[in-house]
């Protein structure tokens, strides 16, 4: 009998103990950064509708969000959005360009949308998010895929908001808090961001909670 | 009798010389390991990269150059300031981030003896950074009103975590008579915003 034979269970065994290990000892992958990274990409593509679907959380449970999101274009603009929804002349400091990333968003009103992040990401791989820091005059509008007073229901932050009004939905899975800027079912708006002078985007990546994140990659007419 | 030896080193005498050599690995992996650093040390430390004064260091996050060094026993920003009885000393740094969060967030004085002094009560302006976009910044730390025999800068994006990155650091000369200077000092640093953008 030769080796190869007596030991055939234990060789064939083998690679699929090595797969079972690997598998053991990836639980800080599946706890410690999956969750924590853009892991759950949705790609599209500059004017195609692409939904995005998760599961999040907040004081009142967990609830389900669904929103379609079509980015339609990004372009150079030397106006910014600001917090009554006017264009106004604006700029970045010296050196850079602000890009619009225009976009149509269509979600049930009672969707909790705010806190949502829109990024551009440059050939060299560099990432640049919407943020009113830098931008001048500094009255970027607060939101960046929403626009103001249409931002629709908030999160519950605290024990007060959690608690039912009289005008509020008990049912935990809306977590519909009324709301006086009430979001219409469908709306088009833009986030103004700061890229230096040399950037070229590639890609726009849009997202409210991790890992759950939508990519619409560019190509130079986009 | 030959055969007997022969059949004893076969048998018994095969596994005594296996054990013997098992006994022998076993000791020179033990001094293998005493003579080598230990290896979570190692691969744990943050990399150093030295830098003169005006000199850029190349970090991962950017390139990292301390313009200027001055000190005082007071500090004025935009929205506050501190005295102290000791000296403040402040670093003028030019920043090239590569990445979005590339600001420095740990700034610490270090000596020849092991003794640090990191931002405290002092200030790092060199936050909120936009990727390739250059900014020009400070940061403060309080240090006591002697000579530093050794002293060094130490600048890195992060307070939180050093391991597998690394950090800037730039020599400085902080002699009794520098020291002094600065002790005697009442003029506050000025320490605005940072400024963004190509000077």
């Amino acid at each position: 009998m030769t080796w190869l034979r007596r030991n055939r269970w234990g060789l064939i065994l083998l690679p699929v103990a090595l797969l079972v290990a690997v598998a053991a000892s990836s639980s800080r992958l599946v706890h410690f950064w999956l969750p924590y990274v853009a892991s759950d990409v949705t790609t599209g593509a500059v004017g195609e509708k692409v939904h995005l679907s998760q599961e999040w959380l907040d004081r009142l449970g967990r609830h389900q969000r669904d929103v379609d999101v079509t980015i339609t274009g990004v372009e150079r603009t030397d106006v910014i959005r600001d917090w009554d929804g006017e264009d106004v002349p604006g700029e970045g400091p010296k050196g850079t360009t602000l890009w619009r990333v225009s976009m149509t968003l269509a979600a049930e009103p009672d969707q909790v949308l705010r806190g949502c992040v829109v990024e551009i990401e440059d050939t060299q791989g560099r990432r640049y998010q919407y943020d009113s820091m830098h931008v001048t005059p500094a009255e970027l509008k607060l939101s960046a895929c929403l626009n103001p007073d249409e931002e629709g229901p908030s999160f519950a932050f605290t024990d007060k908001d959690a608690s039912p009004s009289p005008t509020t939905s008990t049912d935990a899975s809306t977590s519909a808090l009324d709301t006086e800027r009430p979001r219409p079912p469908r709306w088009d708006t833009v986030a103004d961001i700061i890229l230096p002078s040399d950037a070229v985007p590639a890609k726009v990546r849009i997202w409210w909670d991790l890992p759950t994140v939508i990519d619409v990659p560019l190509t130079p007419t986009s | 009798m030959r055969g007997r030896v022969g059949e004893w080193f076969a048998g018994r005498g095969r596994s005594l010389g296996a054990g013997a050599l098992v006994l022998a690995a076993l000791a020179v992996g033990r001094v293998v390991t005493d003579r080598l650093p230990d290896a979570e040390a190692v691969i744990e430390a943050p990399v150093e990269r030295h830098a003169a004064i005006g000199e850029a260091a190349h970090l991962r996050v950017g390139e990292v150059t301390v313009r200027e060094v001055t000190g005082s026993t007071e500090w004025a920003g935009v929205i506050e300031g501190k005295r102290t009885t000791g000296v403040w000393l402040a670093a003028d740094i030019d920043l090239l981030p590569s990445r979005r969060e590339s600001g420095i967030s740990y700034a610490a004085v270090r000596d020849a003896g092991g003794h640090v002094w990191d931002l405290g009560r002092g200030t790092s302006t060199c936050k909120g950074t936009i990727a390739g976009v250059p900014m020009r910044c400070q940061v403060v730390i309080e240090l006591p009103a002697r000579a530093i025999p050794g002293a060094e800068l130490v600048l890195r994006w992060t307070d939180f975590d050093e391991r597998f990155d690394d950090q800037a650091v730039v020599p400085l000369r902080l002699d009794e008579a520098t020291m002094k200077g600065w002790a005697a000092s009442t003029t506050p640093i000025q320490v605005p915003n940072a400024t963004l953008g190509a000077p």
